[in-house]
């Protein structure tokens, strides 16, 4: 179970867990990943990614594997993962009600 | 263009965030960019260039990393931002100013919940801010005031208010931007936009106002405090008695004898006056008599405290306060005070005998200390009584 501070995800908080799910990445790339993912439809400032990745780190959902002069790179937890596949499961759920209502 | 350089003053605090930006924008417009690390003493440093379209936008600053630490947040977010493209400028009040030229580059903020969540770790911050604020003023208000206010002004003078005033003034400030804060939060939460006032213009004369109210008091407290260092402001200095005094004084006591002053180098402020004037005071006189009646060679002491204070209610205030103070001495023993004209009378034994004395807008702390036979307590209460009713 997520933390009580982060009983839920956005939509930018979603994919940074997803842009780490499989490898780590730096900053930038995982914006990069996103936008990419997501043919530009979601687009992260810097500013909403620093935001994320501190409030992930603080949650011990990502963790900093190392330091290359600006750049930082961060691996997903696996508090992390349970609350990335605990998000998926949540918006299984809304898909598949919302596939009764079509 | 030879770049020319201009100063101004913000028209609104940097927590009114789109106003603030629009502002930017707008002096931006007419040729004028900020400049890096514009600030100094709340103006803002712009230089010259042709006008062009910018975006400036403040973020809330993250929180410093602790002197331990290795890592230093706030440059995190200055390098992530700098990765981007956007520049960093510089901080004002708790926020981060960028700058871009450059109208393809994402905004900052594409998330309103996210930077929700950095609105509110900046307001959790200030709440403690404030809480600190008030904490100071209430452990300041109850432990320097204490039961005794009004002493306690008389006794540190005009810089206590002052002190006080600033105190208040910057809790009731944290708390208005608290306010703020909390309604910005709420706005991209509910909205997913902040409030889109940019009338930067409004309230600008009242911002300035009281950002000027502000640093006058702080430049009368640096005075204040100079000033009673170096000149002695409100420094009673001991001067000999030159003038009658609006009270009794050992030579009233004994009218057909005559008062001679004990040896100054004892004392040295024997027979000598200290007085002033304060913000709660009219006039403030102390005096100090310990010598000898002649020709019967009785020794008298007097140590005389005289307030005529700005008003009946501060007298009366006084009064109840010096009364309260010498209760709380290890030897005080009450003692039936004569009965006198005056509006109160209290008298109290403490090593010598003391006589305090309300009437009007005068209050009147007497010391008589006298062994050899010393005068009834009636008769001398009586004399300065008499003193202060006429």
């Amino acid at each position: 179970m997520p933390k009580q501070a982060l009983d839920s995800l956005t939509e930018s908080m979603f994919y940074v867990l997803m842009a780490l799910y499989r490898s780590e990445k730096c900053g930038i790339d995982i914006a990069a990943w996103i936008e990419a993912k997501t043919q530009g439809r979601c687009r992260l400032g810097p500013a909403t990614l620093y935001t994320i990745l501190a409030k992930f780190e603080k949650e011990k959902y990502i963790r900093e594997t190392h330091v290359e002069g600006r750049k930082r790179t961060y691996a997903i937890t696996d508090l992390g993962r349970q609350a990335f596949r605990e998000e998926y499961d949540r918006l299984q759920r809304c898909m598949e009600d919302a596939k009764t209502e079509l | 263009m030879s770049e020319k350089y201009i100063h101004r003053f913000p028209p609104c605090p940097a927590y009114e965030i789109r106003r603030f930006e629009t502002w930017l924008e707008d002096m931006a417009a007419k040729g004028w960019f900020l400049e890096k690390d514009p600030f100094f003493a709340g103006f803002a440093s712009f230089h010259q260039a042709e006008s062009k379209s910018v975006r400036y936008r403040l973020q809330p600053a993250p929180k410093k990393s602790g002197p331990f630490t290795r890592r230093d947040r706030q440059q995190d977010a200055i390098d992530l931002a700098a990765e981007y493209g956007w520049t960093f400028l510089g901080d004002h009040q708790d926020f981060f100013i960028f700058y871009t030229d450059d109208p393809n580059l994402p905004e900052l903020d594409t998330d309103p919940q996210v930077q929700a969540l950095a609105l509110q770790g900046l307001w959790k911050r200030k709440r403690n801010d404030w809480i600190s604020h008030l904490a100071v003023v209430a452990i300041y208000a109850v432990l320097f005031l204490g039961l005794t206010p009004v002493t306690f002004a008389l006794e540190t003078g005009w810089v206590f208010p002052i002190l006080l005033t600033i105190a208040v003034v910057s809790t009731w400030l944290s708390f208005k931007e608290l306010q703020h804060l909390k309604q910005l939060r709420q706005a991209l939460l509910v909205d997913a936009a902040l409030p889109q006032n940019t009338d930067y213009r409004q309230n600008r004369r009242l911002y300035f106002l009281s950002s000027l109210f502000s640093v006058l008091l702080v430049i009368a407290l640096i005075i204040g405090c100079v000033g009673m260092r170096l000149f002695d402001w409100e420094d009673r200095r001991w001067q000999p008695r030159t003038e009658a005094l609006p009270f009794a004084t050992a030579e009233d006591l004994y009218p057909s004898s005559t008062f001679v002053a004990g040896e100054p180098w004892i004392i040295k402020e024997n027979d000598h006056v200290a007085s002033r004037s304060t913000w709660l005071t009219d006039q403030q006189i102390s005096l100090y008599q310990y010598g000898s009646i002649q020709p019967d060679k009785k020794g008298l002491t007097l140590d005389v405290q005289y307030y005529d204070m700005r008003s009946e209610w501060l007298a009366r205030q006084l009064y109840r306060e010096l009364i309260r103070i010498q209760k709380t001495s290890k030897y005080y023993e009450p003692c039936a005070a004569p009965d006198l004209s005056t509006e109160q009378e209290f008298a109290w034994y403490n090593f010598s005998t003391y006589l305090l004395l309300q009437e009007d807008n005068i209050v009147l702390m007497v010391r008589f200390s006298q062994h050899d036979d010393p005068m009834p307590m009636e008769q001398w209460a009586a004399v300065f009584a008499n003193s202060i009713l006429n």
